[in-house]
């Protein structure tokens, strides 16, 4: 099983014109969480990943997917 | 300042501290094997006091994520899911060292002539411990910041 998740986070936001701080304040997170789901550091749980694609106007799977999807 | 830059701002000063943190309850681990053993005199009962808050106040802010003076909304947005996990992560190391230190000093006090008192062993195991959770801790933080 794969624990790498590729995602298209920056794109969206940066597409949308939001910094890291401003996508974290409308989810409840800081920068650090929207930071390391965006460089693939970390992956976010469910809850942080439906509210990103809240966020962002984007389904879930629109924003994630599995490497080789 | 917004709380998002708030706890981004707190979030960096902590991977800061944590190092010095860990630096003094390493010297003081230095000083302490260096004292000559014996009868506790007031001086050393006074520097086993002071090592006995550090390593306890560490333990809490390693557990915690420190900044108990600050609103509960900003402690949970400086303690949030990637805090947890690095937290987690750091913890494990912590324990690892912590065991392997174990393990090594029973060797030595096993199969060498090497007399440690249990002072000196609970000192050795602790300090083991929480210096590398707390190393681990402000490294995973500070690539989580950058």
């Amino acid at each position: 099983m794969t624990d790498r998740l590729e995602n298209r986070v920056r794109e969206v936001r940066e597409a949308k014109g939001l910094t890291q701080a401003q996508l974290a304040e409308l989810i409840g997170v800081s920068r650090k969480t929207v930071n390391t789901v965006e460089n693939g550091v970390f992956v976010p749980s469910t809850v942080i990943a439906l509210k990103l694609a809240q966020a962002l106007g984007q389904s879930v799977e629109a924003l994630f997917s599995l490497p080789g999807d | 300042m917004t709380d998002a830059e708030e706890a981004d701002r707190l979030s960096r000063r902590r991977t800061r501290i944590l190092p010095v943190l860990g630096l003094f309850l390493v010297i003081q681990q230095a000083t302490f094997f260096t004292s000559p053993a014996g009868r506790m005199r007031a001086v050393d009962m006074v520097h086993a006091g002071a090592w006995i808050v550090l390593a306890s106040v560490i333990l809490a802010a390693l557990m915690t994520g420190g900044f108990w003076n600050r609103p509960p909304a900003l402690r949970r947005l400086i303690d949030d899911e990637v805090t947890r996990a690095n937290r987690a992560s750091a913890l494990q190391l912590g324990f690892v060292v912590a065991m392997a230190v174990a393990i090594g000093l029973y060797v030595i006090e096993s199969f060498t002539t090497a007399v440690l008192t249990p002072l000196q062993t609970i000192h050795a195991i602790v300090t083991a411990g929480l210096f590398t959770a707390l190393l681990r801790f402000a490294a995973l933080e500070r690539r989580a910041l950058d």
